[in-house]
């Protein structure tokens, strides 16, 4: 058999299989809106620079004389005090956003993953340690940690990201813990021991693969969690600062002007919302395809 | 008689992501009040998707009732309205799951769950409901009715709890039962007691059931008319002797041989090959841990000291009911576990004295093969990685080399070697467990452990799965250790069977003898627990009263002797010692000490 034809015929299998996860994913109407949304803001996210319409304005600018105009052609979601447009500012704001959630949940899962997994597939005192110490971090209140962090570190996004990692990635290897304890004991666990299979081969090969369906599941709708983590960080002056036109913060500095420029903080509030639940029905979405108890064909 | 439930043209689809499929297509099906009609069928002919549907449980989408009609005393249920349909649901038509566990609710004890039931639907005050749930308890002959009120689901055992969803049922004021395979996770002596409690419930309250199963001898016993389903079409129906007797459809004769396994193992009765492996009073106690320090306070002897031999090219049966021990038998000799006490040789060499690197070659000898297809095998792997693990592991090959390998030993199990380059998912579960076989046999090992192997597949796969195996042990000479609780599966390939109880061998012997003369009460039990086909009346099915006793706190004496129908005296105080038949058969009994029968 030729070389070729051997990658074909490993790869057609999991390209089937991908294609059976998008049908189910496309079959729910909720999630296919999802899939949708997410895929816009993605693209938003990647091509930010290129398509806001006023890329000069998304920083400093500043035009006093077009300050908290009222949503118009020219503007679609007005101006703020500075003049600056904030349909420009808000689009752009989804880049720094889902830039900030991917990073903070990667962390996470980096982190947290191999511990749970350790601490499932051995058991005993290792468990037990893992376990406690992942306790630790889970009783420090979030936001005391965050505070603490700006305080050594200086407020800015990227410490309000290693901040809601660090709180983060407890769940992670609980959840990893849990499912590691259960497949442990599943049949074909059994049979590679016996087969002679070494420990960390079972561990990476059976172990880990089976668990990672709850954890994407987990991690998409954490997506959400964390933009609007880092949204309120940010509004208490902890994350972003000013110029950077974070969602969280735009909302911030909008309360003064609330009364009299509505659009000021409706818009980038309707994208914290948007976002926020289409990152969570997708997150259903994907558990109703990737939960073995739920897949139905 | 007038037809109380009538089946008319059914037709149920289901869509998938294939297209759409018709599952369902019966044109007739008639129940008379007070009979039982039994339906028999592989796992995918339907069967369920019928018993949901007579419901309305089936799930719409995927499922969707295309045309027909399901009468139940002249009204349809197919264009019933949702109110109307509970009603019958709950008071009419009861039906009695696979698995009784998750239809009891667990954080209720039986008695509150069987008065609310009663409290709903005969409208009485709790204090006048309470008598009639004892006397419904009674009904269904569970033993010490007033003790089992105040217990949960999980403290009774699994004949226990399905005859308290009987109870149930019926305190409803069900007269038609639909019992969905409800003997499939209990153990033989268990399962003659249900049969007999649904034949019984029918003669005295003129109850109609339809009985779901995929063994024809266990509908035989107990149903007056069977029908045989086939890709969702009963192919054949009538009396049940006459479809036993006379049966038409080619497929009939099949399912019909299917029961009446013959011997397939025909071996040289002289067997002097040398012993693979000697089990020496092995002990595995597991420690019961309580209180603050966690010290030890009592011990599950889940086996007690066991002695067996094995010699090259043998198969040995291992029986029991659930409980026994022998799970926990096979997996201290792979040395899973490490043992309490005791000697395993293999091939001479004791395997708790050996290092961990001479402990994984001689592991590579001996491989098993699991009960369930389904978890036996990791979903996230293509079948040629599954197969192949133990090349992985043992052996350095090269790509190219590796998977020629692994398709030879897909095709030497029967499977299409296109098949490596597919998930387990993508096959039934017979195919599985082949593939579970050759992943067993990937290392050459020399034995083979089969853990109940074909209990969880269907009965036509079944006898291809004993006879491939029958094959495979002729061709690359191996020896089996067979574990099932199912005694024809066990005599059909076995040279030697052991009976195991609580922990201890009760009887041992060649599979002949055992079969034709068996000599201990449990073993006779056990024995004549079988529905077969020949069985005319289901009186003559023997049954055990109650469980096994946990084996924290064992009987004294004779372990047997709490459910022994043949017990005296001194089976409370003596525990009995094995006793020679005749040549290589011993059974554990009293009765067969003649010094101590003749006193």
């Amino acid at each position: 058999m030729s070389y070729n034809n051997l990658i074909v015929n490993t790869i057609r299998p999991r390209i089937r299989e991908l294609k059976i996860s998008l049908h189910l994913l496309n079959r729910n109407y909720l999630t296919r809106f999802a899939l949708l949304i997410v895929g816009l803001l993605v693209a938003i996210a990647l091509l930010a620079p290129l398509i806001v319409p006023y890329p000069e304005q998304i920083m400093n600018e500043n035009n006093p004389e077009e300050k908290l105009m009222a949503p118009s052609a020219e503007h679609l979601f007005g101006t703020d005090e500075l003049g600056r447009d904030i349909f420009s500012r808000v689009l752009y704001g989804t880049r720094i956003s889902m830039r900030t959630a991917l990073l903070a949940v990667g962390l996470a899962i980096i982190i947290g993953v191999p511990l749970g997994a350790i601490a499932g597939a051995s058991g005993g005192i290792v468990d037990e340690l893992l376990m406690r110490f992942t306790d630790l971090f889970l009783s420090f209140p979030p936001l005391l940690l965050a505070i603490t962090i700006a305080a050594f570190m200086g407020p800015n996004l990227t410490n309000a990201m290693i901040a809601i990692a660090i709180t983060w990635w407890p769940w992670y290897a609980r959840l990893m813990r849990g499912q590691a304890v259960s497949i442990k004991e599943r049949p074909f666990v059994k049979a590679a021991e016996a087969i002679g299979t070494p420990h960390i081969k079972i561990v990476f090969m059976h172990i880990i693969p089976n668990c990672i369906s709850p954890i994407i599941v987990q991690a998409s709708m954490d997506i959400g969690g964390v933009i609007l983590t880092i949204a309120s960080l940010s509004f208490l002056g902890l994350g972003a600062q000013p110029p950077l036109p974070e969602w969280g913060l735009m909302i911030s500095t909008s309360r003064t002007y609330f009364m009299n420029a509505w659009w000021y903080s409706v818009f980038p509030g309707l994208f914290i919302f948007m976002t926020v639940l289409v990152f969570n029905l997708l997150g259903d979405g994907l558990r109703e395809v990737l939960d073995p108890k739920t897949r139905k064909l | 008689m007038s037809n109380y439930f009538e089946i008319k043209n059914l037709k149920v689809n289901y869509k998938t992501f294939e297209g759409t499929k018709n599952v369902l297509d019966i044109d007739n099906l008639i129940i008379k009040k007070g009979m039982s009609y039994g339906l028999v069928g592989e796992s995918g002919a339907g069967k369920t998707v019928l018993a949901l549907t007579i419901l309305k449980l089936l799930a719409t989408p995927p499922g969707e009732i295309v045309s027909g009609e399901i009468l139940l005393e002249g009204e349809n249920l197919v264009i019933m309205p949702e109110n109307k349909i509970r009603d019958i649901r709950g008071n009419k038509i009861a039906m009695i799951f696979q698995d009784p566990m998750s239809t009891l609710n667990p954080v209720y004890t039986i008695g509150q769950q069987i008065i609310n039931v009663i409290i709903k639907n005969q409208n009485v005050s709790k204090k006048r409901a309470l008598p009639i749930a004892i006397e419904m308890l009674g009904k269904v002959n569970l033993p010490d009715a007033d003790n089992a009120m105040k217990k949960y689901p999980h403290q009774l055992s699994g004949g226990q709890r399905q005859r308290v969803i009987i109870a149930m049922a019926l305190s409803c004021g069900a007269e038609f039962f639909i019992a969905d395979e409800p003997t499939r996770n209990l153990d033989v002596t268990i399962q003659a007691g249900i049969l007999k409690l649904i034949k019984e419930l029918q003669n005295e309250l003129n109850v109609t059931i339809l009985f779901i199963a995929n063994n024809l001898g266990l509908v035989s016993v107990a149903c007056d008319e069977i029908g045989i389903l086939k890709n969702g079409k009963i192919i054949e129906s009538g009396k049940t002797r006459d479809v036993i007797d006379n049966p038409i459809e080619e497929y009939t004769k099949i399912l019909l041989e299917s029961v009446t396994k013959e011997k397939i193992g025909n071996r040289e009765k002289e067997n002097n090959n040398k012993l693979i492996l000697e089990v020496e009073l092995l002990k595995k106690y597991f420690p019961i841990k309580d209180g603050f320090f966690q010290k030890t306070v009592a011990w599950i002897k889940a086996v007690d000291g066991i002695e067996l031999k094995i010699r090259k090219g043998e198969v040995l049966g291992i029986v029991g009911e659930s409980g026994c021990g022998k799970s926990t038998l096979v997996n201290t000799i792979l040395n899973l576990h490490r043992p309490t006490s005791g000697e395993v040789l293999f091939n001479g060499k004791n395997m708790f004295k050996m290092s961990q690197k001479e402990l994984r070659k001689t592991r590579k000898n001996i491989q098993i093969v699991f009960q369930d297809p389904f978890w036996s095998l990791n979903p996230r792997l293509l079948v040629k990685d599954i197969i192949g693990e133990p090349l992985k592991v043992h052996e350095n090959l090269n790509y190219e080399k590796y998977l020629e390998k692994v398709k030879k030993l897909m095709t030497m199990v029967g499977l299409p070697e296109e098949g490596v380059f597919r998930y387990p998912h993508e096959f039934s579960g017979g195919e599985r467990q082949r593939i579970a076989i050759s992943r067993a046999l990937s290392v050459k090992p020399e034995l083979v452990v089969l853990d109940e192997p074909t209990s969880s597949i269907d009965v036509i796969s079944q006898e291809r799965i004993l006879k491939l195996l029958e094959k495979l042990r002729k061709e690359l000479e191996l020896t089996y250790i067979l574990i099932s609780h199912d005694l024809s599966v066990v005599h059909s390939m076995s040279d030697k069977i052991i009976v195991m109880y609580l922990g201890k061998i009760v009887e041992i012997g060649s599979a002949d003898d055992i079969f034709v003369n068996p000599k201990h009460p449990y073993t006779i039990a056990l024995f004549n627990a079988i529905p077969k086909l020949t069985t005319n009346k289901i009186d003559e099915l023997f049954t055990l009263e109650g469980s096994v006793p946990s084996a924290i706190n064992l009987p004294s004496g004779c372990r047997f002797q709490t459910r022994c129908p043949e017990k005296f005296k001194l089976c409370k105080e003596k525990s009995p010692e094995m006793q020679h038949v005749d040549s290589e058969h011993y059974a554990s009994c009293h009765l067969l000490n003649m010094d101590i029968v003749q006193k």
